[in-house]
């Protein structure tokens, strides 16, 4: 079957969301072919089992999986139990975001030009400002909806979510330590948006989908109303395998359709790649054709190269009555909302990054998991473990105190065709180079101290924390790089491939760097943005 | 095998039954450790009544849960019967000792470990998965039953 639209997107996450919802709301005819299921908001619960403990919004890594390269070892996803699936579903991996929208400084549009060369890191000035990207971010807020506290410079368009007590310790313990503590934008309405109900402070925020639609997911904000507009279809449970090009246009996408297993294709006169970064390089560079030997739209041999994912870790402390007074402690559902943004440049060359405050998430099953073992190493199980367990869930609370830093891009670090494993659809595997450049970790290892420091000031117990060369799965960009130069980038300043007149990639791929704050707010703006350019130019 | 283990694999599939009649032994073992583990107290209930080992059988056959860790899990509960044949029957203070020894081996604590992980996915799971029965996992650590509650076994 053959079907012909305006705009095809691959994908229906955050850079896939804004270019649904503008173009079909303009009058063109879009499909979005996603390869997970349509789920909607009254099938969400919270359920710990189906989406934290076993794949059922992410593919079975027995199923698909990665090849990891790690220095000299290369391995499967499958032999380390570790994925890079965040969200096979309509929305993608927005369903299950906390929502910390944090703006990019206007710096990080030329972080080469301010740091200068940087020995092993491949950093490149953006091709756009801050404040061409600025009106977009602003879109985001009204649109998708972000609560936060108004300041001299920002307004938002609603008030911050409730927040928990423990708020009041950290404002007192930022000022004794001179760091200032700012109220955590958020993707979570405070109140009621036309179809989308206010927060409801369920305690199951982050990893879960959204029981009233107040999490700004792409399904939710941006999907659902795009598809009132009548243009708009969405094909889910359709995995596209191939973008098939000709005289150096993609004139159609190649998809296995999952509920009756056959292989179908698509018609379109404009193409969007977002599917997330590893699955968009891995999708272009599986799009071989005459033209492009090497994957389409790679002939500059750029797709793939310069991934990110974040610099960072997180630092824990356990608080209990001896700290704060545990009726207040353990009250639950409000959000933290505090963020130490004073450390985001460490000096005019360095750069440093942002400490998000967070509970730990409700998760009683890997809580209850994380109290089995003794100091000793021993087991504990019997009286003893219900002692822990009324310690553990009764007692105390563990706030966490999550740090994001650049992921500085480099040579190693990058996307390619695995020639020899394929998923169980047939299809390469991606080939993950997961090459960390130390400074990403030293960067981290500065703020962590900041970070002990205020669990500290604030009487904190048990004080512990990670910072990890490791790339945190959920948060992906870079691989398809935009720039002007069209040797060293793989997309123009619009998003739109050097090589292929139209086809567009609009996911966290473009990043030449990724700030140092979580990826989703930009990549919605980006994609926001070049939804302006494609309206204007269709 | 006993009687309720018997109906409750029959229950499953013919598949199930086999798998049941092949390592009846081991599952009388893991299901006595699991009490032994969770033991039901004056403020607790234990894997008896929240229901760890049907839990664990029930949700092991389904497409998501990692078969490995099943048979991972029984090949210990072999171990336990070579380090005590009468395991089953023995005393409290001897299935201590008999756990403690098979617990200083490697395999020995990483099968009691996975075994105690099942045992809080049990306790602590929606009762939608068989487990947790009448949230008395949840009224363990006095939990508030979340909202909504699942509506359907592994998502949508």
């Amino acid at each position: 079957m053959e079907n012909s639209f305006d705009i095809c997107i691959i994908g229906s996450g955050a850079g896939a969301g804004p270019i649904a919802y503008e173009l079909s709301l303009a009058g063109a005819k879009v499909v979005v072919l996603e390869k997970g299921e349509h789920y909607k908001r009254e099938d969400f619960s919270k359920d710990e089992i189906a989406y934290t403990k076993r794949d059922i919004v992410t593919p079975s890594l027995k199923d698909e999986y990665h090849t990891i390269i790690e220095g000299e070892e290369i391995y499967t996803s499958t032999e380390a139990n570790w994925s890079f699936w965040n969200g096979s579903l309509v929305g993608g991996a927005s369903n299950f975001m906390s929502g910390f929208f944090h703006r990019l400084d206007p710096d990080d549009f030329r972080l080469s030009s301010k740091l200068g060369k940087i020995d092993g890191a491949n950093l490149a000035d953006w091709p756009i400002s801050y404040d061409e990207l600025s009106p977009f971010y602003d879109k985001v807020e009204k649109i998708v909806g972000v609560s936060g506290k108004d300041t001299k410079k920002d307004k938002f368009p609603f008030t911050p979510t409730t927040e928990h007590p423990i708020v009041d310790l950290i404002d007192k313990s930022c000022e004794k330590l001179g760091f200032t503590s700012d109220t955590t934008p958020r993707a979570i309405l405070s109140k009621e948006k036309d179809e989308r109900s206010a927060c409801y402070y369920s305690n199951y925020c982050g990893s879960y989908g959204c029981s009233s639609g107040a999490k700004g997911s792409s399904r939710e904000a941006l999907l659902n109303p795009a598809l009132k507009s009548g243009n708009l279809t969405i094909l889910s449970e359709c995995f596209v395998t191939k973008l098939n090009e000709k005289d150096k246009q993609v004139i159609s996408a190649t998809y296995i359709d999952k509920k009756d297993k056959k292989t179908k294709t698509i018609k379109a006169k404009t193409f969007v790649v977002a599917a997330q970064a590893i699955e968009s390089s891995r999708l272009l560079l599986n799009s071989k054709s005459k033209n492009f030997p090497n994957g389409l739209g790679n002939n500059s041999g750029q797709v793939g190269k310069n991934l990110l994912f974040s610099g960072g870790g997180v630092v824990t402390g356990t608080f209990d009555n001896d700290s704060f007074p545990i009726d207040k402690l353990l009250v639950k559902g409000y959000f933290v909302n505090r963020v130490v943004r004073d450390f985001y440049f460490l000096d005019e060359k360095t750069k440093g990054g942002i400490l998000e405050l967070l509970f730990e998430h409700a998760n009683p099953i890997r809580k209850a998991n994380s109290v089995k073992w003794e100091e000793d190493g021993k087991l504990v199980w019997g009286k003893d473990l219900y002692k822990a367990l009324h310690k553990r869930f009764r007692e105390s609370k563990k706030l966490n105190i999550e740090i994001f830093n650049d992921w500085y891009p480099n040579d190693r670090c990058s996307v390619a065709i695995d020639e020899k494993r394929k998923d169980k659809y047939g299809v390469n595997a991606a080939k993950v180079d997961i090459y960390s450049h130390p400074l990403n970790e030293k960067t981290g290892d500065k703020l962590a101290v900041h970070a002990i420091d205020l669990l500290k000031q604030m009487g904190a117990k048990d004080i512990s924390g990670s910072i990890s060369p490791y790339p945190p799965v959920n948060l992906q960009a870079g691989g398809c790089r935009f720039g002007d130069n069209s040797t060293t980038s793989v997309l123009d300043k619009n998003c739109k491939s050097h090589e292929v007149s139209n086809l567009y990639v609009t996911d966290g791929s473009f990043m030449p760097n990724g700030g140092s704050v979580p990826y989703t707010f930009t990549i919605y703006a980006n994609s926001f943005r070049v939804a302006h350019f494609l309206k204007n130019n269709l | 095998m006993q009687r309720r283990t018997f109906i409750l694999f029959s229950l499953l599939s013919s598949y199930s039954l086999t798998f049941a009649k092949e390592n009846e032994s081991e599952l009388e073992v893991l299901k006595v450790i699991f009490d032994h583990i969770f033991p039901t107290t004056k403020k607790y209930n234990g894997a008896k009544k929240f229901g760890a080992f049907e839990y664990l059988i029930i949700n092991s056959k389904h497409k998501s849960f990692d078969k490995s860790d099943m048979r991972f899990i029984l090949d210990g509960m072999k171990e336990v019967l070579k380090l005590d044949a009468n395991f089953i029957k023995s005393s409290k203070m001897k299935k201590e000792k008999t756990l403690r020894k098979f617990e200083q081996t490697r395999f020995g604590e990483n099968v009691l470990s996975t075994l105690m992980y099942y045992g809080f996915e049990a306790m602590l799971s929606d009762p939608i998965y068989g487990g947790n029965k009448n949230m008395s996992g949840w009224k363990n650590i006095k939990h508030t039953p979340p909202t909504p509650m699942a509506r359907r076994k592994y998502g949508k």
